[in-house]
């Protein structure tokens, strides 16, 4: 009995999203058992469509990630790309080639970052936020600090139908490339290439792999993404604001940090970064439904993050035992 | 003959070059220094402002920390303006012992320092702009008076902020809780405060997760923009239109929209181009040693959803 | 020889799943030089952090004995309270400090303040003594690797030990400093010091240990006098089968021209307007294999680098293979060229640390396998599966990763992911550096194997037996010009040595 407790528990540790879901499993139990209507439909899915926004990022990110680098400035993206394409909606510019054009930025952005890190060799960390602070800039002088409104209902309907009459179709959005997102990194050779070339870039190198295009494909993907999430911020609130994505760079990096990608590349699942957008936006919301007092919730939020972490360590001490 | 017209000339050139220089040394150097680039609010400042300077023919600048709100950056393009010379610096002065070098430094300086808020004669030479407490007192005046019209029991309510901590928000939020008491007899109960990051989509987040766990939530309190724009998503995603209670604060098409939509129930501006336009004329009168009032806070304007079409009529703004 | 100081009697220690050792027992006597030998894994490592209280005595089974006195040492202040000292293969070093401050870190003289001028005297005391060329005054950060590690050595003599670990010191040393090691420990033998000494290089087994205990799997296998054992024998114990020659060369024809580089030039990487490679022209043939020797800096590995696309900043060359020119800017192109590389340091450039065996075999071959897009896991498990067998790795299983191998079995994945690749050229930069003998043996089979079937092989080492061993043909480079070439045949480790100092 007792060596089949034990069987168990070093099973559950094999699983590499670990350190996420015991927390999120956690919440949700306690969550539950403080205020059973958590658990209602509305607003699970309320969690999910946040965390969905978020993932929409963060499944490339996961990549670049993998691949040892990094980007901070996803949320000014995020901004730059939902004005973009509510600029060019507004001023009658089919939908379609809006949010093309929007994705275009977004790509620019992914390359300029790209130019910084790769070809000039700035550490990644201040160049892309140094890249944010000109993305941010080139917004305010687009919209002159206003925000873009009046965009059409065709561009409302992309983040605002629901499913059935309620599964947010953002959900449906972040679950399709999380499940692209999965299987490229894990079955495919781009997938396995990337984690190589996290692993250790000058054996990847030597193996016949272009580390630095590697990286500007997935700088320029990361950017890309972002710019989706913008729009699809735009048509939630029928208005592109210079807001949009305010403060989620570090989120979704933490996101997926928590969910098992290391900073320093090599390893990473698409996987554990979905759900450590969930197990953010999870904690936000269950904080507020569990009535914890406002003084107390950023108490709460980083005692969280630092079980998750534990978890995370003690199963690395214990893998390495084994 | 000829030398009258040199004497003209040459003196018409040494007046005209004297008042030049004169002029050159009389431009008053104004600086305001804003909470953010962007937004309606202080983009409306902003615009204001330069065109008063404009119109004055003042060198005026507009200038905002790289981290929206952040104290210590104004503080330091505070000390910056001081250092470099300016004659009257605007902004938004959020904390008296932050800002206390600074006070004391313009003092000795003989720099005119105009408040956004209201820190008293002692502090600054002026005030212009919003009262956070009033504006707040304003906003809970109409949610008691929906209250009423709908025959609300009591008002349960939670206040939306930027950040918790923000102290002019604070401010605000005294406001609604005192407007909302003295306004309407049953019970009042604010149920939570929760911050927004600036960001319309956390706002409705946090929101939607309050409205589960409080059902009787029936109305929302706003010190920032993002919170009414979340707050409005919020009513509309949830069917609840004419019975929960959300106000909007800009007074841009798209709140206008969601006031016909019925999402907010009204929305209200501060006269926010005409802070920015007071800063400059209020500076003047206290340069040029006139009589001045020390208090401007601005009007606030309230529209209802039968007064849209006039205004935007009015003021010539489309709706789509 | 004096009375036995230390005993440690029936240690066994289990790790979970494998036991470690095995009720091993050894003993040294004062004033004696006792060698351990034995495969890497075969447990010296987990014997010795026994003896210096790396392992609290709960962590194993067995008793430690110093002087007819029993010892429970429950941390490796313990150990070293009773004189043991240890001296690693990786230093440990304070690079922003002086020699003298490292060397005396822990017991600095004089009583409050650090007193400086004792503190040098005694440091010249010891650098003399071992005859190392620093003055305490330098920084240890100036030092290069051969003597950081005799500052390392100085630094466990300095507490007066009684007794000395020495776990294969001369990995980083030159081979005057080895001499000065060796005549050092000559001096501890006749102070009557006791001394352990761990090494993969036989020779210096031989040269200087009175006894060598030999461990197998945990196990002691044999214990004797230095006297009563030759290479072979020490070898066959250590792998637990006979060996007849270590190098194995079975003839076989060496066919037509297969690479010829021509002008190849390699900027120096620190010095300007000096080149490492300058100049030199080489050409290898079907199922030759080509050796380069020379010493350290010779400019031997950036000339490797540079061929196959490694370094292309500054460098100038002409490449042909099979008689046709080739542009080889990055390893991609060298690969599609052909040509496979080994590198030097296994883990900065050999495999990927985050990966298992099985990803890092297939690594090079990844684009190779079927399907355009997928991994068909099928056949990449038969591919690496088969290189996996042939390669014989000491592993649980593919999934295994393989910073958790022993340096001999990562060498093994290192050469296997090329070997999946099948190149018609490979160059393989110091092939067996680090691992041990049974390794080496298999490594010397594989790369004759490779030749017997048309593999033209250009292997750089600074390993003379294996040089001349192994090779059909010798380069000899010296200050990035080739100084010498010499045929399997007349080959001599002196005529090697000549040419590898000359033009210095």
């Amino acid at each position: 009995m007792e060596k089949n407790k034990k069987f168990q528990v070093k099973n559950l540790l094999q699983i590499k999203e670990i350190s996420v879901i015991l927390p999120l499993l956690v919440l949700i139990i306690v969550a539950m058992l403080v205020n059973p209507s958590f658990l209602r439909m509305s607003n699970i899915l309320d969690v999910l469509r946040t965390s969905s926004f978020n993932a929409m990022i963060a499944v490339p990110l996961t990549f670049l990630m993998a691949s040892g680098r990094m980007d901070l400035s996803i949320a000014a993206t995020t901004t730059l790309g939902g004005l973009v394409a509510a600029l060019a909606e507004t001023n009658g510019v089919p939908l379609v080639f809006s949010i093309l054009l929007a994705l275009v930025v977004g790509a620019l952005v992914g390359f300029a970052n790209s130019i910084l890190v790769e070809k000039f060799d700035m550490p990644g960390f201040i160049a892309t936020m140094a890249t944010s602070y000109v993305v941010k800039g080139i917004a305010s002088v687009l919209t002159n600090n206003n925000p873009v409104s009046g965009i059409s209902d065709a561009f409302q309907t992309i983040a605002k139908t629901r499913i059935g009459g309620s599964i947010w179709i953002t959900i449906v959005y972040a679950l399709i490339i999380g499940v692209i997102g999965q299987l490229i990194l894990s079955r495919t050779k781009y997938g396995r290439s990337t984690l190589a070339v996290g692993g250790n870039p000058e054996t990847a190198n030597l193996a016949g792999i272009d580390v630095k295009r590697r990286h500007s494909e997935l700088f320029i993907l990361v950017g890309i993404f972002a710019a989706v999430a913008g729009c699809l911020h735009c048509s939630r609130f029928a208005s592109a604001q210079l807001t949009a994505g305010s403060g989620t760079e570090l989120t979704i990096l933490a996101s997926c940090i928590i969910g098992g990608t290391s900073l320093r590349g090599g390893t990473g699942t698409v996987t554990g970064s979905i759900l450590g957008c969930i197990l953010f936006a999870t904690i936000t919301n269950a904080l507020l439904v569990m009535g914890v007092p406002t003084t107390w919730q950023n108490v709460v939020y980083g005692a969280i993050l630092i079980v998750a972490l534990f978890i995370d360590i003690f199963k690395r001490s214990k893998l390495a035992k084994a | 003959m000829k030398k009258t017209v040199i004497i003209t000339l040459t003196a018409a050139m040494t007046i005209s070059a004297a008042a030049m220089t004169v002029s050159a040394d009389d431009t008053v150097k104004i600086a305001t220094i804003g909470v953010q680039s962007g937004g309606s609010y202080w983009g409306n400042i902003e615009q204001g402002f330069t065109a008063a300077c404009e119109e004055l023919g003042w060198e005026g600048d507009y200038w905002t920390p790289q981290n929206a709100g952040n104290d210590s950056e104004m503080v330091q393009l505070a000390e910056n303006a001081l250092t470099q010379g300016y004659d009257v610096i605007c902004m938004e002065i959020n904390d008296l012992d932050m800002y206390g070098d600074i006070i004391k430094r313009a003092k000795e300086e003989g720099v005119k320092l105009i408040s956004l808020t209201d820190v008293g004669e002692e502090n600054c030479d002026a005030f212009v702009g919003i009262d956070s407490y009033a504006s707040g007192y304003s906003q809970g005046e109409q949610i008691a008076k929906f209250a009423n019209e709908l025959g609300y029991e009591e008002v349960n309510y939670v206040t939306l902020m930027s950040t918790t901590d923000n102290a002019s928000q604070l401010k605000n939020r005294e406001g609604i809780a005192e407007g909302i008491a003295a306004n309407y007899d049953g019970k009042i109960n604010e149920i939570d405060i929760a911050a927004t990051d600036s960001n319309a989509a956390t706002a409705q987040d946090k929101l939607s997760a309050l409205y589960l766990a409080n059902p009787e939530l029936n109305a929302v309190g706003c010190a920032d923009l993002y919170g009414a724009l979340g707050a409005a998503q919020f009513v509309s995603e949830n069917g609840l239109k004419g019975e929960f209670i959300a106000t909007g604060l800009e007074l841009t098409p798209d709140a206008f929209n969601r006031v016909l939509d019925g999402d907010l129930m009204a929305t209200s501006s501060v006269d926010s181009v005409g802070i920015g336009k007071n800063f400059c004329y209020v500076a003047q009168k206290i340069l040029n040693g006139e009589d001045y009032e020390y208090s401007n806070p601005a009007q606030k304007i309230w529209v209802m959803p039968d007064e849209v079409e006039s205004y935007c009529k009015e003021n010539g703004i489309e709706l789509q | 020889m004096g009375d036995t100081i230390l005993e440690m009697k029936h240690v066994t220690k289990k790790f979970p799943g494998v036991i470690a050792l095995n009720d091993v027992s050894i003993d040294v006597k004062k004033g004696e030089i006792l060698g351990i030998v034995g495969e890497n894994g075969a447990g010296k490592s987990t014997l010795m952090k026994v003896l210096s209280g790396s392992y609290t005595n709960k962590e194993y089974e067995g008793e430690i004995w110093i002087d007819g006195k029993k010892q429970t040492f429950t941390s490796v202040a313990d150990a070293k309270k009773v004189g043991i000292e240890m001296v690693y293969q990786e230093v440990n070093a304070m690079y922003e400090a002086s020699v003298a401050e490292n060397i005396f870190v822990g017991n600095l003289p004089g009583s409050h303040v650090v007193d400086y001028k004792m503190l040098y005297t005694k440091t010249q005391e010891l650098l003399d003594q071992l005859g190392l060329e620093v003055t305490p005054k330098t920084l240890a950060g100036s030092l290069n690797s051969g003597q950081l590690q005799l500052m390392s050595i100085v630094r466990a003599i300095a507490v007066n030990p009684r007794i000395i670990v020495f776990d294969e010191p001369t990995t980083a040393l030159t081979d005057s400093e080895v001499d000065i090691l060796m005549n050092f420990l000559e001096r501890l033998r006749s102070d009557g010091v006791a001394c352990i000494y761990i090494s993969h290089k036989l020779e210096e087994i031989f040269r200087i240990c009175d006894r060598v205990t030999i461990i197998r799997d945990g196990n002691v296998i044999t214990t004797g006098n230095i006297g009563d054992f030759d290479q072979n024998s020490l070898v066959e114990g250590m792998i637990g089968r006979k060996v007849e020659n270590m190098y194995v060369k079975s003839s076989h024809k060496i066919g037509e021209t297969v690479l010829v580089v021509n002008h190849l030039s390699v900027p120096h990487p620190t010095i300007d307007n000096r080149n490492i490679v300058d100049d030199i022209s080489f050409s290898l043939k079907r199922g030759e294999i080509l050796g380069i020797g020379g010493l350290v800096g010779a400019g031997r590995s950036e000339a490797l680098g540079a061929v196959f696309g490694q370094f292309t900043k500054g460098v100038t060359k002409q490449v042909k293979i099979n008689g046709q020119e080739v542009t080889i800017n990055s390893p991609k192109d060298a690969i599609k060229a052909g040509i496979g590389f080994v590198t030097e340091e296994r883990k900065r450039t050999g495999f990927i640390q985050t990966m298992s065996i099985r990803h890092n075999l297939s690594l090079i071959s990844l684009y190779d396998l079927p399907k355009r897009y997928f991994i068909d896991r099928g056949v990449e498990d038969e591919k690496a599966g088969a290189i996996f067998g042939r390669m014989k790795v000491k592993a649980p299983s593919m999934e295994t990763m393989v910073v958790n191998l022993s340096g001999g079995n990562q060498q093994k994945v290192v050469l296997g992911k090329w070997l999946m690749k099948n190149p018609q050229i490979l160059f393989i930069d110091e092939p067996t550096k680090g691992i041990d003998v049974g390794a080496k043996a298999e490594f010397y089979k594989i790369m004759d194997e490779l030749a017997c079937a048309g593999v033209s092989i250009i292997m750089v080492s600074s390993d003379m037996p294996e040089l001349i061993s192994m090779s059909d043909r010798i380069l000899v480079l010296s200050n990035g010009r080739i100084t010498g070439e010499f045929d399997h045949d007349e080959a001599a480790q002196s005529a090697i040595m000549k040419a590898a100092i000359a033009d210095q």
